[in-house]
């Protein structure tokens, strides 16, 4: 099985299966353009740590293929990550932004939608502080849009399920 | 030339031109001091300065922000300086009231103008943080710089702005550093920032309070070019040539350069991924976040997450919520959702026909409304799919009113009462050629076996089988015969069906190609196929179902999920031997009964010589925990094997009144205990035990071990 060399920001190479890394299509698109080569390809947006992660979630699936499903949109709702994937995204926060930024510059769809998911996940069934807190976002309301906010988020407090 | 005309021709040349602006700038703060009434010019000017923005070329983008730099700047001096000109005519005519009321009028106009402003900034975010052309990014920055010093501009947004790009630019310059020396990457990083920060934070002091400082940068480059003549532009164009493929390349890096940051939060996303995520979200969290930040909730108000509205799995919204949701965003929705809904009432329907008018698609899976609901909610403009299955209590003409609408799905499936108009009062006679999909399937046994519905459906198919594409029919009447050459399909097996007939070839056979829509979709009563078969006992069929990937989190209309509807200890076992983990607290206790339930098996049974087996080894008190809530917890509906045996056992446990007697002592949840020994009696259980205190509760049981 032939490889090719990624080489990440910090001028790390990597070298994988050219079948594993075509998973990401903006590299497969990048080996169609250049056609076969002997030199790294620059991903200047990923460093060597996220990129040894993409590759191992990459290898993970390629040995491991997921009965395809969710041809439709509308099944987004669902939360169904699968076990590996939810051990997978078991990093922290820095880690997983990032992850999501590569996997959007990389194209591998998969990849961005499970770490989107467990995002949601995170936000899923918080109050609006616990959201706050857990992402570090100020709250930026004046205290009486907080205190109109606080009247009119009584009811949706009260968590279901 | 209009204003806008000439706002754009300013833009759109290279050199700025501050005097041309300027003037600009002048009649529009005259003309919103002129007028009390100045909303219409107010909504002009504001759309010319966004639509200017949205079509200027990338390099022109600098150019459009500082034009907007300059009117907002004028608009809050000429308020100060407004309060001046009132005062001085204060002492000519004019009577104090009136000119208070002119003044809030006027700060009114500048904070609509803010709003306006930090509004289409943000929804203009993309093209100005991505396109700007990258040496013009030195320029921009600096711009943010001034605002971030201006309570007129959102702070968090500039802030957030400015972060990124000094950022973007750290990155850029670091990538600069790369190729002359091969430091390692975070000092590079680091120093260049600093160095960066350092630089901007001088420059700052310089130019604090005045953009147009920038603007005269420009304008004295436009001076110098012309003065030089040739020799600069010359220069220009020959390094421009050299840098060509440097710049092009780096360009391309300096959109993605974000990924390498070393501290990446939530909000620094670009927005299309944080769109990405918050879209996996539902109604109340969408709200909850909405209330977290301004950013947040801008973003989340504006964005189309509405556009696909579902309250089928929320159970915590009232009717006055739901119709609230409806009144601020119904004008967005085009999908709404409220299957097995306990949330609609004909308030909410009401507030769907006066605000929903560009939905398309309704669903009312048994939800329980009058006829003349159903009718307001056809009265929406745009309606195109209608799902009214299992509502029993509409009558058969209604089918008159839905086929008069243009509509091209309808599901009446399980709705009897309409099937029987449709069918048995031959309403099928008026469906109009839009109708492409229409399921008149019925998921219980009470398909009434009218020997015309057969010829019904046959006549139907044949009126309709060149419009018609898709027909669902329940499997007793599928003997229909199509046309040939007919775009008509006839559906008749479903999942529930298979389920129900415990057909485990087709099964397989259809579980080899399904979606996981369809995989879970919610038949009779909110039950799932997964539902079903749980309740049923087939085991076989449970695992079939959960290595197809089905979910087992979807609870049926009465709340009940398919882990609490096994009947017995084998159907239980299924979900801990396939890894599932309980959603909520309760299935978790349930599950934990099992093995417990296992580990006492023995003495659940009577057995031929010992009717009554009495537990010799004393019970762990987990163990008696566990089922104590399980018993506390019965949900409405749920009803099993289990829980007697769990009752039993319990019961069995208490027989010893060493055991009992010690655990009253030390446990403090006696009510639970009460409620299940004594608690099955309706008498006991609603006549006494509200006006006993808890440890009243306590004293007559332990009055009761005492007399034993």
């Amino acid at each position: 099985m032939s490889t090719i060399k990624l080489e990440s920001a910090d001028e790390k190479v990597f070298e994988v299966e050219r079948d594993i890394a075509c998973m990401a299509v903006t590299i497969k698109n990048m080996l169609e353009d250049i056609g076969e080569t002997d030199t790294a390809i620059p991903l200047p947006n990923v460093t060597s740590n996220i990129l040894e992660k993409v590759l191992e979630y990459c290898k993970h699936h390629k040995e491991h293929p997921t009965p395809q499903q969710d041809e439709k949109k509308d099944e987004k709702r669902l939360d169904d990550i699968p076990p590996w994937d939810r051990e997978f995204c078991k990093v922290d926060q820095p880690t997983l932004f990032e992850l999501i930024l590569a996997a959007n510059y990389l194209d591998i769809k998969p990849l961005l939608d499970v770490t989107c998911k467990t995002v949601a996940n995170m936000i899923r069934g918080k109050t609006p502080e616990e959201i706050r807190k857990i992402f570090n976002i100020k709250n930026d309301f004046t205290p009486e849009e907080e205190e109109q906010i606080r009247k009119e988020n009584e009811w949706c407090e009260d968590k279901g399920n | 030339m209009g204003w806008r005309e000439e706002l754009q021709s300013i833009v759109k040349d290279s050199k700025l031109s501050v005097h041309r602006l300027k003037s600009l700038s002048t009649s529009l703060v005259d003309h919103c001091k002129q007028n009390e009434k100045v909303t219409y010019f107010i909504d002009y000017y504001i759309k010319s300065i966004e639509s200017t923005i949205r079509y200027c070329q990338n390099e022109h983008i600098l150019n459009a922000l500082y034009a907007v730099d300059l009117f907002m700047k004028d608009l809050s001096h000429s308020k100060n300086g407004y309060v001046q000109y009132i005062y001085l005519s204060t002492l000519k005519v004019l009577s104090e009231l009136i000119l208070i009321f002119l003044l809030f009028g006027y700060s009114d106009t500048i904070d609509k103008f803010k709003d306006k402003v930090t509004e289409f900034l943000e929804l203009h975010e993309k093209k100005i943080m991505t396109m700007i052309p990258e040496e013009q990014c030195p320029k921009f920055i600096k711009l943010l710089e001034i605002w971030s010093n201006k309570e007129y501009y959102d702070q968090t947004l500039i802030r957030q702005w400015l972060n990124r790009m000094k950022r973007e630019m750290a990155m850029a310059m670091m990538d600069d550093d790369k190729q002359s020396t091969s430091s390692i990457i975070t000092t590079t990083s680091t120093s260049s920032t600093s160095s960066n920060d350092k630089l901007l934070s001088k420059r700052k002091h310089d130019l604090l309070d005045d953009a147009m400082g920038i603007l005269m940068d420009i304008d004295s480059d436009f001076v110098n070019n012309i003065g030089n003549g040739y020799t600069t532009t010359k220069r220009n164009s020959s390094s421009d040539e050299d840098d060509g493929m440097h710049i092009d390349k780096k360009k391309k890096m300096f959109s993605f350069n974000i990924a390498m940051l070393p501290k990446v939060s939530l909000l620094d996303l670009p927005n299309e991924l944080l769109f990405n995520i918050i879209s996996n979200l539902g109604i109340p969290d969408l709200i909850r976040t909405s209330y977290v930040s301004r950013f947040l909730n801008r973003f989340i108000v504006y964005c189309p997450f509405w556009k696909d509205m579902s309250f089928e799995f929320v159970n915590n919204f009232s009717e006055f919520q739901v119709g609230r949701i409806l009144t601020s965003h119904g004008s967005q929705v085009t999908t709404l959702n409220f299957n097995f809904s306990w949330v609609v009432n004909r308030d909410v329907i009401r507030k769907l026909a006066a605000h929903c008018t560009t939905l398309t698609s309704l669903s009312l899976e048994k939800c329980s409304l009058e006829e003349r609901d159903i009718k307001l909610a056809l009265s929406a403009p745009s309606l195109k799919h209608l799902n009214i299955a299992q509502n029993n209590n509409l009558g058969p003409n209604l089918m008159v009113d839905i086929l008069s609408r243009n509509l091209e799905r309808v599901s009446v499936a399980c709705s009897h009462q309409l099937i029987y108009g449709l069918l048995g009062l031959s309403i099928y006679k008026k469906i109009k050629p839009s109708l492409k999909h229409l399921n008149i399937d019925c998921y219980c046994k009470n398909i009434i076996h009218q020997e015309n519905y057969q010829t019904a459906i046959q006549d139907l198919v044949e009126t309709n089988c060149n419009t018609l594409e898709k027909l669902i029919v329940h499997q007793y009447l599928n003997n229909v015969q199509i046309p040939p050459n007919s775009i008509l399909r006839v559906k008749a097996l479903n999942l529930w069906t298979i389920v129900k007939t415990n057909d485990i070839v087709s099964l397989r056979d259809k579980l080899k190609s399904i979606s996981l829509k369809s995989l879970n979709k919610r038949y009779l009563n909110g039950n799932t196929a997964l539902f079903k078969a749980s309740e049923d006992s087939k085991i076989y069929i449970v695992s079939l179902l959960l290595e197809a990937g089905a979910n087992s989190e979807i609870n049926n209309f009465y709340g009940l999920s398919p882990i609490l509807a096994s009947p017995n200890v084998q159907t239980a076992k299924i979900w801990i031997r396939h890894g599932i983990q309980p959603p909520s607290q309760y299935e978790k206790d349930f599950l934990l009964a099992v093995p417990i339930l296992e580990k006492y098996f023995q003495f659940l049974r009577p057995s031929k010589d010992n009717l009554h087996p009495t537990i010799v080894q004393p019970a762990a008190n987990e163990e008696f925990n566990t089922l104590l809530k399980v018993l506390a917890g019965i949900r409405e509906g749920q009803s099993s094997e289990i829980l007697q045996q769990i009752k039993i056992l319990v019961s069995s446990f208490l027989k010893s009144p060493l055991f009992f007697k010690n655990f009253l002592q030390t446990h403090r949840n006696s009510r639970s205990i009460v409620a299940c020994t004594i608690g099955d009696d309706d008498f006991f259980h609603s006549a006494i035990m509200p006006h006993l205190k808890v440890f009243q509760q306590k004293r007559v049981l332990l009055d009761i071990l005492e007399t034993l």
